[in-house]
């Protein structure tokens, strides 16, 4: 019950940062890749 | 569009976070921890209640990821929290609607991070009762572009002209598929986050996005 005890607002600024940054490029290279794929699929599905 | 009186509330109890946290850097346990208890007991009513043959509106797959979810942060202190961790991913990916995908990976997300020591118990608890009252995508980009804009120009503020070295060791260490590596005494920089998180919120609740 460490995390329901826990009151602690400070949180380390620097890790959060760099967190968003990964979100952010993981984020958006996975977003191009679906995007991508559904563009490539209606293109399949349209010739079909 | 959010309901006009739980907008007001959840700004007022924000906005009264952020002053106790930049006061006292701690949040008190009847803001957060209160409301988490409540929010995680209504998953497990509207995820049992089935079972026991009554009758709730609305209950479903994600009911139980969610009950699942907040196991998970009722067991954090031991490795068997990857069990219900795993099963609420499972359940809210295979049987759950993107509600229940929005709040399981935000609520495992936010103790991951506290449990990792990057965020302040109270600023997580804070995360998650946000992402259960509001399940919704543009909420979770707000808060991640507010903290990671203002969480930049403090980088810079305290880093300044090393900030384009430590971003290119960042940068390098990703390319890597390496967990980047700290910068050091110099870069570490604790702030008391519900600051950051009310503004994001605002920004959703209030419409500007």
């Amino acid at each position: 019950m460490h995390f329901i005890n826990e009151t602690s607002g400070q949180s380390m600024i620097e890790w959060l940062v760099v967190a968003v940054i990964i979100v952010a490029v993981v984020g958006a290279i996975l977003l191009t890749l679906f995007t991508t794929l559904s563009g490539k699929l209606r293109a399949v599905n349209d010739a079909l | 569009m959010p309901s006009d009186w739980l907008r007001v509330i959840v700004t007022l109890w924000l906005i009264a976070l952020a002053v106790i946290d930049v006061r006292q850097r701690a949040l008190p346990h009847m803001l957060t921890t209160g409301p988490l208890l409540l929010i995680g007991g209504g998953f497990a009513v509207r995820a049992l209640a089935p079972i026991i043959g009554m009758g709730v509106p609305n209950a479903g797959w994600d009911d139980v990821a969610m009950l699942l979810a907040f196991a998970t942060v009722l067991l954090s202190d031991t490795w068997l929290a990857g069990l219900p961790a795993l099963t609420a991913i499972s359940i809210a990916f295979v049987l759950g609607t993107s509600v229940g995908q929005m709040i399981v990976i935000g609520w495992l997300l936010a103790l991951a991070a506290s449990q990792a020591g990057f965020m302040g118990a109270g600023d997580a608890k804070v995360i998650m009762v946000l992402l259960a009252l509001y399940p919704d995508p543009k909420l979770g980009v707000a808060l991640l572009v507010v903290t990671g804009v203002i969480g930049l120009a403090l980088m810079l503020l305290t880093l300044r002209g090393a900030t384009g070295l430590w971003l290119m060791s960042i940068t390098r260490d990703l390319i890597a598929l390496k967990f980047p590596a700290r910068t050091g005494e110099v870069g570490q920089l604790n702030v008391p986050l519900v600051p950051l998180l009310a503004v994001g919120a605002a920004i959703y609740l209030w419409g500007v996005i």
